[in-house]
């Protein structure tokens, strides 16, 4: 890897890792190949060739599979910029909306253990 | 009679996956050893790209069966190709699931099909009858694939 050109290399990750993240959409949401290459009008070997970890994609087809996916490939993940400093259950008696307005709420609402709950954030340090 | 050792490459466990190679018949080195040394010279910039997707898929993504050329070999035995985005330079390998990967030898591709190129098609060959003697092994449970991709067992085998 001594003469490996590093730009080169993090293309070639990047688009690996595009095509991983179509990849897993895709199984999680059980749908096939096939089914997405008919909702966009392209052949089935195109779709195959994005999955490749290869192909260089344009903006456009990002966007493009994006709105027949219902999905964002540029979703800003809050958890990089923030980080948890209190998990609230929402449904205890006593607390109150309010008492977030100082802070940072995620929009995150997680449901477990009976709780409806919102994490208390603040943002990590540079 | 032919004796193999299997042989984990360190260079590339980095957490998502685990890659072996195959060193035949008590060589020093194995098939992956003397793939980069026949390459590295004419075809540097194919392998370059060969060796970071082995680096991206065992270190983030996993063995996902998109990355590869699938069915190299016979119905069943795990034989596919990585290769350069262009499709030159190509490495077989045995794929098991997204968690373990052993590389064998290959080429550049010059012709329509591996099986008009005397020096893909034995390494091919080669990689079938390693697929073969691991898929027995596996059987009589002389070597097991561990959660994490790792194998255990008696990693030389004699077929």
């Amino acid at each position: 890897m001594a003469t490996a050109d590093p730009v080169k290399v993090k293309r070639i990750e990047t688009r690996m890792l595009v095509a991983q993240m179509l990849h897993d959409y895709l199984g999680l949401r059980d749908i096939s190949q096939q089914s997405l290459a008919g909702k966009m009008g392209k052949q089935p070997s195109e779709v195959s060739k994005w999955l490749s970890g290869d192909h260089n994609f344009t903006i456009d087809t990002l966007s493009d599979i994006g709105y027949y996916l219902d999905m964002d490939f540029f979703a800003r993940k809050e958890t990089s910029l923030f980080r948890c400093i209190e998990e609230i259950e929402l449904s205890r008696p006593g607390i109150r909306a309010g008492e977030f307005e100082s802070l940072r709420v995620s929009q995150c609402v997680f449901v477990g253990n009976n709780y409806t709950t919102k994490k208390k954030l603040e943002r990590c340090p540079a | 009679m032919k004796k193999i050792e299997l042989v984990e490459l360190e260079e590339f466990r980095c957490g998502a996956g685990r890659v072996y190679s195959v060193a035949v018949d008590d060589a020093d080195f194995t098939l992956y050893d003397r793939f980069v040394e026949e390459n590295e010279k004419d075809s540097t910039e194919e392998l370059v790209e060969i060796m970071t997707k082995l680096n991206t898929m065992s270190g983030r993504t996993g063995f996902t069966d998109s990355f590869f050329k699938l069915n190299e070999g016979r119905p069943g035995d795990g034989i596919c190709a990585i290769t350069d985005w262009k499709g030159k330079l190509r490495l077989y390998c045995i794929r098991f699931g997204n968690i373990l990967l052993v590389l064998g030898g290959g080429g550049p591709k010059s012709t329509r099909t591996y099986q008009e190129d005397p020096k893909l098609l034995s390494e091919n060959l080669l990689l079938r009858s390693v697929s073969d003697a691991m898929t027995e092994a596996i059987k009589e449970k002389d070597i097991k694939i561990n959660e994490d991709g790792s194998l255990s067992g008696g990693l030389v085998i004699e077929f």
